[in-house]
């Protein structure tokens, strides 16, 4: 594993530095947005750390407050591919680092935050003639 | 906070704050995140909440608008970076209860933390 590109102790504002920041894979490719973020109370159960990057259109819609939509489409999206590429959570261990956008430990393909784009990519532009968009192999139809 | 599951930061932000004694502070504008959490292989140090900002009004701040380094657009500048100084720093360890609806904390003596306004 890379080692961390900042020291600790840094300092982020939430909602200024990191919503609606770009993912980024490994490769550099667009891998979505951040929608939302996870919090879990630590061990005293008061101290609050962020657990996981929230992304997809379910995260947002619950953050823009249509939440009962956002929960529906959380729940459908789990069902557009196998794990891990149906996770909406993108744990601390899958991110390498938070900058001026959130650079991922993963190829974009292995993430539920592009699904949307993947369904894009292989269901409409790669039947555009010139699109030079691969079709899609069988492991990853579905 | 209607939701089951954990809790996320759009529970948090434009949550109203109030005082021990019931009185209005504002709504969570923003969140700050110190990197000095238990570690993470691959990450570092997990981000934890050391506070909040709150404020009458929260898009100013969220902008980014109270920094020293940006220079306009005017009249937002001004306008915004005005409002944003009437907002508030709350440190986490002065939330009485985050699980309450409205957040409940003490009415916080200090100012902002440095680097505010960076």
């Amino acid at each position: 594993m890379p080692p961390p590109q900042h020291d600790a102790g840094r300092v982020l504002y939430a909602g200024l530095h990191l919503l609606d920041r770009q993912l980024v894979d490994r490769d550099g490719r667009y891998a979505g947005k951040v929608d939302d973020l996870e919090l879990c109370p630590g061990e005293d159960g008061n101290t609050l750390f962020v657990s996981a990057v929230l992304a997809g259109p379910g995260a947002l819609a619950r953050r823009l407050g249509a939440r009962r939509l956002g929960a529906w489409l959380e729940r459908a999206l789990t069902h557009l591919g196998d794990p891990p590429a149906n996770d909406l959570r993108i744990l601390f261990n899958r991110i390498s680092d938070v900058g001026d956008h959130v650079t991922l430990a993963a190829n974009h393909d292995e993430m539920a935050t592009f699904a949307a784009g993947r369904w894009v990519r292989d269901h409409i532009i790669h039947h555009i003639p010139g699109s030079r968009v691969r079709p899609p192999g069988p492991e990853e139809r579905g | 906070m209607n939701e089951p599951g954990p809790l996320r930061l759009s529970d948090l932000l434009e949550r109203e704050v109030v005082d021990e004694d019931g009185r209005p502070l504002g709504r969570v504008a923003d969140v700050r995140l110190v990197q000095d959490g238990p570690y993470v292989d691959g990450f570092g140090a997990l981000l934890r909440v050391d506070g909040m900002v709150v404020a009458r009004r929260s898009v100013g701040i969220r902008l980014g608008f109270h920094r020293r380094r940006v220079k306009g657009p005017w009249p937002l500048k001004p306008v915004l970076a005005l409002l944003a100084r009437r907002s508030l720093y709350v440190p986490w360890d002065q939330v009485v209860s985050w699980k309450d609806d409205p957040l409940r904390a003490r009415r916080p003596e200090a100012g902002f933390p440095e680097g505010w306004t960076d």
